[in-house]
């Protein structure tokens, strides 16, 4: 008892010292713009490196995601003469749920494990180490415009995401089902409102973005130096920052969307 | 005649690293028990001593790189043990260091690699940087491969490009980790004749943490040896060579057996074969 008791205590301390460690990192980092004067190449190459190589998988994935989302809406709306409300289901249910959640999914598996395994081999090889003694906090070189980045991406990605997803929707819901063109974009424009319905879900994506990046980073620092060490902070990143976004999704929707 | 570090308890202008009761562990393990250590002046000092002795851990504590747990580093006069992070980071500027696997940043060309201390701490001219850069890798002999990537440069080209690197803003103070392991004969005399070389025409203080002996004390002016957490010899390397020291001979002959002993403690051989029941 007395066992158990000591390693439940020294596990609640690790993971204490873990998300203290976590927020120092966040603190240093976000403290301040990324820096200008190394030019501002530092960030944009960033965002090229994290949001536009996302570019494919989340134009792919949202435009079969619309496709499906329509096939399976238009058999349920169908059946009681309500497929003319096709477009309000798709749109409802992309802006508000599912364009954040799954772009965020991908953005975790694309962008959150490169981030992750890059800083891990960087101090693996002695990267940072040589970074710092050449006088350069890796902090504002290597930290702050990735995790910028990750910010300034989420919201896009998913934008786009809702983007295609909509299109592939009226790929199956009106050329293919026959779905009137004039009913699934008129009811879309009637039902779905900008702050209710667009800013919420770019609200989400934001959280997302800052939550994602923040583990990968974070992970990656932190990594033990090793390839084995890389590997698990690479799973850590995926793994949390999916439960993270989960959870997160859940509490928004509650606070967005409960019921008042 | 060479210069020998002061005594431990005075600190005098020739030396340019004054170290004092340092201890550091990590986790429960203590590496570095109270040691005392003086880097002389412009000269090259080496730190040697068995694997595992705590020789990279006392680099990375000259450069700040992890906190010691008592005791005081004074760097050019400066107790770098007191600095915030962002003064550290501008005494680091007066440093050099050469690490083992070369650190070379591997999305930067060689060229990029040495000019990147240049791009971020100065603002000379493009003309200018280029002259520059190209001056310290035809110095390292690698004037030729400015446009080759890392990942294209055999061991001893990135520590040579590393090197040049590591000396492109003339810094007081260099410091090498293990810059002759896994070497060939061929490039370890090269990196040897770069480290005398640069530490005659820079003027720089110079630390060699090896376990190279043949090559390292062909080039040291002044050695300590480290073992068991603290120093147990010091000096110019033919004071240190005679010494009685057993621990000390040990490792400057090799020999495998002895006050380090070959087998790392384990219960009775017989009784883990299962030859002896208890």
């Amino acid at each position: 008892m007395l066992e158990f008791l000591r390693q439940l205590g020294s596990s609640g301390m690790q993971v204490a010292a873990t998300f203290g460690r976590a927020g120092i990192l966040c603190w240093q980092a976000l403290w301040g713009l990324p820096d200008w004067r190394a030019g501002p190449g530092l960030l944009v190459r960033q965002v090229y490196f994290v949001g536009v190589y996302s570019l494919i998988i989340i134009i792919v994935s949202g435009t079969l995601i619309g496709m499906v989302l329509a096939l399976q809406g238009y058999t349920v709306l169908v059946r009681f003469g309500a497929e003319a409300a096709l477009g309000q289901f798709v749109s409802l249910t992309l802006l508000r749920e599912l364009g954040p959640v799954v772009a965020a999914l991908l953005f975790v598996g694309r962008a959150g494990s490169a981030v992750t395994a890059e800083i891990g081999l960087m101090k693996a090889t002695d990267q940072l180490a040589a970074m710092e003694m050449i006088g350069v906090d890796p902090m504002k070189r290597i930290i702050r415009p990735r995790l910028w980045a990750g910010i300034i991406c989420m919201p896009v990605l998913a934008q786009v995401f809702n983007m295609v997803a909509i299109w592939g929707a009226v790929a199956v819901g009106v050329n293919w089902l026959g779905v009137d063109a004039g009913s699934f974009w008129s009811n879309m424009q009637q039902v779905v409102e900008f702050r209710e319905d667009v800013l919420n879900g770019v609200i989400k994506a934001f959280a997302f973005g800052v939550v994602i990046t923040w583990i990968a980073v974070f992970e990656g620092y932190d990594a033990e130096p090793t390839s084995e060490g890389i590997s698990t902070a690479t799973t850590r990143t995926v793994v949390y920052s999916s439960l993270a976004v989960l959870a997160m999704d859940f509490l928004l929707t509650a606070v967005m969307f409960g019921v008042h | 005649m060479r210069p020998t570090p002061a005594d431990n308890s005075t600190a005098t202008a020739s030396n340019w690293i004054e170290i004092r009761n340092l201890s550091f562990s990590h986790g429960p393990r203590l590496i570095l028990d109270n040691i005392d250590v003086d880097i002389p002046r412009g000269r090259i000092t080496s730190i040697m001593g068995p694997s595992g002795c705590g020789k990279t851990t006392l680099l990375r504590l000259i450069g700040s790189q992890l906190r010691p747990a008592a005791g005081s580093i004074h760097v050019g006069g400066i107790d770098i043990t007191r600095l915030t992070r962002a003064e550290l980071f501008v005494q680091r500027q007066r440093m050099g260091m050469l690490f083992q696997t070369g650190a070379l940043f591997t999305d930067l060309s060689v060229f990029e690699n040495v000019a990147f201390p240049l791009r971020v701490h100065t603002s000379l001219s493009e003309r200018m940087i280029r002259d520059l850069v190209l001056m310290k890798l035809n110095a390292v002999g690698l004037r030729g491969a400015r446009d080759m990537m890392p990942a294209e440069l055999s061991g001893g080209m990135t520590r040579r490009a590393a090197l040049a690197r590591a000396i492109i803003l003339d810094p007081e103070l260099i410091m090498y980790d293990e810059p002759f392991a896994g070497q060939d004969p061929i490039f370890a005399g090269v990196l040897r004749d770069l480290i005398r070389r640069i530490n005659q025409s820079m003027e720089c203080t110079c630390i060699i943490v090896s376990h190279d002996i043949n090559e390292t004390l062909s080039i040291t002016d002044y050695m300590y040896v480290l073992a068991d957490g603290g120093v147990i010899g010091h000096g110019v390397p033919d004071q240190v060579i005679d010494s009685d020291n057993q621990h000390v001979r040990q490792f400057l002959q090799g020999l495998p057996d002895g006050p380090v002993p070959f087998h790392y403690p384990a219960p009775d051989y017989r009784q883990d074969l299962g030859l002896e029941m208890t």
